[in-house]
């Protein structure tokens, strides 16, 4: 009895609270996140990220460049969806500057942000998936994404760095068999999606896996500053195309997919149904590039005039801000990035709190982050 | 709705429906390229490998104008060059390609006024030593010294 008693004793001791580090090295953390996990049995108590293990000082770099230079190290932030980084830091420049972008290059690059939003969700949907187990879907959306990424090195000439628009417009017109590389692409990918679909959707361990795991309501998301498909996967219909329209968004038709319950799985739905969308914008796009130039007249030299502009976009991710300060000199006096990976990664607490562990990598995965973006 | 989703999870109609979609991928053919033995796809406007140009007589293009090494984000190029004192004009004295710093964002392409330095479609850039890296007009003109593996 009294040895008993110990071995109960022993038990109490063993459940206390545990600390766990998961990372700054783990595969399923995206890049180097150290999330710092107290435990209770299995269960998540608490949790701290810890970030900046890719710290590279982008902001700064760009103070000690002029305007022009400093667009390539913008593709580096977000490098699964480099095209849209570059796009909000040259369209936040050329509201500086107040240049009319011609229409021709605003389709272009409309169809290249498109592009790339597809990239970046089938990366997500592919690495989200591995971490969660199944392995066929990684293997399948790199498959879809090498056929993107050879348009991108076919338009600019890099594959994931691609430095793609140039203050202005775009640097080159683009070549030729691009419209139907693009095309051929459109034509494959609904029925790709459907294979995805055919795999996850209605897979019960699939759904075991992402239904009523990392659960947030819309009001709580809005607080905590969630946006993209995190935010509308919890219902809110808020998309800066549709909301503050940039580049020529306003003349194409397609619709902002939201959730219900503001899961894992709503917010997979609501990705998968936005690549759809994408296409359906990528579709429109193409057949309406009109003639005429692809650059506006900028000079060498950029020298805005004094004061500061904010402007922002809708990336992949959610969404991507630029601030910038100008003193009149060739140079920005300060480069602000507001960035939708650093402000989605603020829910991981309230995500994860009464979850299992292995939980934990299946939210980090909803969320979508780039740790390139989030240290800058 | 309920009915037909308890059928569907004895059936396991879900999981049939995964496996024919990896059946029939199992089918068609690979998608994957055999690297070594066979070379991708590269298109024409692809940055790799910086190359300098020469001209009939086997000299530089180069006019020593210093704007590529002005509009290299990473400064990882270097101009050197006096003026003769014949003709008054720049001349190349030292060309240096500093391939470690060098992001393949295409800015000293773009600007090169006679169309000298170009990125190519060269991509093989992977070196033994950090100073192979560092290229000199000489190297930047007939390319990166390459190894040729042989089974």
């Amino acid at each position: 009895m009294i040895e008993d008693k110990k071995v109960e004793e022993k038990f109490v001791d063993a459940t206390e609270e545990l600390v766990l580090n998961m990372g700054p090295q783990h595969p399923s953390t995206h890049g180097v996140l150290r999330v710092i996990l107290k435990l209770h049995h299995e269960k998540v108590v608490d949790l701290d990220c810890d970030i900046g293990y890719l710290h590279r000082g982008v902001e700064k770099i760009s103070e000690n460049l002029s305007y022009k230079l400093a667009a390539p190290y913008m593709d580096r932030l977000d490098y699964i969806a480099a095209v849209s980084n570059n796009l909000a830091y040259v369209e936040t420049v050329e509201k500086l500057i107040g240049v009319e972008v011609p229409k021709k290059a605003q389709y272009i690059r409309v169809i290249l942000t498109e592009l790339n939003r597809i990239a970046s969700h089938l990366l997500w949907l592919a690495t989200h998936a591995l971490d969660i187990g199944a392995m066929t879907v990684f293997l399948y959306c790199f498959r879809e994404r090498e056929e993107i990424l050879n348009i991108f090195e076919m338009v600019t000439g890099a594959r994931l760095t691609t430095n793609a628009f140039r203050i202005g417009g775009i640097p080159a017109d683009v070549p030729e068999g691009f419209e139907k590389a693009v095309k051929d692409f459109c034509k494959i990918l609904p029925g790709r999606i459907e294979e995805y679909e055919g795999l996850l959707t209605k897979n019960r361990i699939w759904i075991a896996r992402t239904k009523n795991i990392g659960v947030i309501s819309g009001e709580d998301a809005i607080a905590i500053g969630l946006t993209g498909p995190s935010l509308r996967g919890s219902g809110v219909k808020w998309d800066l195309r549709k909301a503050h329209p940039y580049e020529c968004y306003d003349e194409f038709d397609f619709e902002i997919p939201t959730g219900k319950n503001g899961d894992t799985y709503d917010r997979y739905l609501v990705r998968l149904e936005e690549m759809r969308q994408a296409r359906k914008i990528i579709l429109q796009a193409i057949d309406g590039i009109p003639d005429g130039d692809y650059m506006a007249k900028v000079p060498k030299m950029l020298r805005p005039p004094k004061g500061e502009v904010y402007h922002s976009i809708e990336a992949p991710k959610g969404e991507l801000g630029f601030y910038i300060v100008s003193d009149g000199s060739t140079k920005p006096y300060r480069v602000r990035i507001k960035g939708p990976s650093f402000f989605n990664l603020q829910a991981l607490k309230t995500l994860c709190v009464g979850h299992y562990v292995a939980d934990v990598v299946a939210i980090i995965g909803t969320l979508d982050i780039v740790l390139g973006e989030i240290d800058r | 709705m309920k009915v037909k989703e308890l059928v569907s999870k004895v059936l396991f109609l879900d999981l049939i429906k995964g496996l024919s979609i990896t059946l029939k991928s199992m089918m068609s053919g690979a998608v994957t390229e055999q690297y070594p033995k066979e070379r991708s796809k590269i298109y024409e406007r692809f940055r790799g490998e910086p190359r300098m140009g020469v001209d009939e007589n086997g000299k530089t293009k180069c006019i020593a104008c210093n704007l590529c090494a002005i509009n290299c984000p990473a400064g990882c190029i270097t101009v050197e060059s006096k003026r003769d004192p014949e003709t008054k004009k720049r001349v190349l004295t030292r060309y240096v390609f500093d391939m470690q710093r060098c992001l393949f964002c295409g800015f000293c392409e773009e600007i090169c006024p006679v169309d000298c330095i170009q990125l190519t479609m060269d991509y093989e850039m992977a070196q033994y030593s950090r100073k192979n890296f560092i290229l000199e007009l000489e190297q930047l003109e007939k390319g990166m010294e390459k190894i040729k593996y042989k089974k």
